[in-house]
């Protein structure tokens, strides 16, 4: 992962400016913003996709995108915030690791991030129903490439933050391997 | 969806109403609004591709591509911050579960995970929802972030002011050792201004949810 422009930035042969970091995930300010403001979050394992990632180091980032969102929101007085994951060349990645863009918005900001809504024909509609239908059986069957040493440090983790969530954590770690059986 | 046009006075006299409402009121009359509730519940029709307990997945009407996907949860919820974490994560997971799906069953190349908070950002919706849109090369749909030009300066004075107001918080949990003294540093006077605080973030979360229903109204 030599030109891994993230995994530089971890080995600190890249400077960044970062917001935050904990165990899992690092935030920086966008070298080259869209507006002053524009963050990325990624986690620190270099996964090149979405699909790639483990459900908890997703559960992690989009809850952490949130607070950064709301940091936005407060800091910048910012009317409103876009989160945006480019995933793969065809959606705009251009650096093979995953990350969450986080804009600041405002009324008039000059930015243009929406799309040019369509209107597909009932049979065009119902085709890619059945297909994604179809698909989404395996939703949640799928054997998420979850490390047990993984999983553990992460409980480890939350108990030190908080006994009782911790409590709650595990429930659902749980629910999530019940969840997990076919 | 359809935006419903709504007079100045209409506009205002519904802001007094709302503004008389308790918290409870309030959701109970955002839900009976929000369509996307009555889609959750099988009221309205839908081209729905998934659902559990806690979540629904359809197609959006006018979608940015075919396959475009609109990922909610059933309980209705305004704005991201408003979300339970556990909620949030479920969703999180479900989201990469249709990112692949879209991957696989319609052969894109790509997917464009897209969120927006505030009618600033494009949040047309009054249910909190991810978009999850299908891509291919050259298929010219809008969602490029383009680099702008700004002053280094402000740049810096942005990153600044939100990494100030991270680490004011809760949120900042030192992990390094010189962080932790910082952190240590800092608390004296955080313990100080936390009553003021956690009474102010009370104050914003009514006002986010109080704002963001007027606005989704003009
Ligand atoms: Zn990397
Ligand atoms: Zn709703």
């Amino acid at each position: 992962m030599t030109d891994c422009y993230f995994c530089e930035i971890l080995k600190g042969k890249v400077k960044a400016h970062k917001i935050y970091e904990d165990e899992n995930t690092v935030v920086i300010a966008h070298p080259e913003p869209a507006v002053p403001g524009h963050l990325l979050i990624f986690p620190k394992t270099h996964h090149t996709i979405f699909e790639l990632m483990p459900d908890s180091e997703a559960e992690h980032l989009f809850n952490l995108a949130n607070k950064m969102s709301m940091a936005v929101f407060e800091a910048l007085h910012a009317k409103g915030t876009n989160m945006i994951v480019q995933n793969g060349a065809a959606a705009g990645q251009e650096i093979p690791h995953f990350a969450m863009h986080i804009i600041p918005r405002n009324e008039n900001d000059g930015l243009e991030l929406l799309w040019e809504p369509r209107q597909l024909n009932e049979e065009e509609m119902s085709t890619v129903e059945l297909k994604l239908k179809e698909g989404c059986k395996n939703i949640g069957k799928i054997p998420v490439p979850e490390k047990k040493a993984e999983a553990k440090k992460t409980e480890a983790k939350e108990e030190k933050k908080e006994p009782g969530k911790a409590e709650k954590k595990r429930e659902n770690y749980l629910i999530k391997q019940l969840e997990r059986m076919p | 969806m359809a935006e419903q046009e709504m007079t100045e006075e209409q506009v205002k006299a519904l802001q007094e109403k709302l503004k008389k409402m308790s918290p409870e009121e309030l959701k109970e009359f955002q839900k009976q609004q929000c369509i996307f509730c009555k889609i959750a519940a099988g009221q309205v029709a839908s081209k729905k591709i998934y659902e559990d307990d806690r979540c629904i997945a359809i197609l959006d009407i006018n979608p940015a591509n075919p396959g475009h996907v609109l990922l909610m949860p059933k309980e209705h919820y305004a704005i991201m911050p408003m979300m339970p974490e556990e909620l949030l994560g479920h969703l999180a997971r479900i989201a990469k579960g249709l990112s692949h799906v879209l991957l696989n069953s319609l052969k894109t190349e790509g997917t464009n995970i897209f969120i927006a908070n505030g009618t600033a950002a494009g949040q047309r919706s009054q249910h909190f929802m991810i978009h999850i849109i299908p891509r291919k090369e050259n298929d010219k749909v809008g969602i490029e972030i383009v680099s702008g030009k700004f002053d280094e300066k402000k740049i810096n004075e942005a990153a600044k002011a939100i990494s100030d107001r991270i680490s004011g918080k809760e949120l900042a949990k030192a992990e390094t050792k010189e962080e932790k003294k910082a952190e240590e540093n800092r608390k004296e006077k955080e313990e100080a201004e936390e009553k003021g605080e956690e009474e102010k973030k009370e104050e914003t979360k009514k006002e986010i949810g109080l704002d963001d229903i007027a606005r989704l109204f003009k």
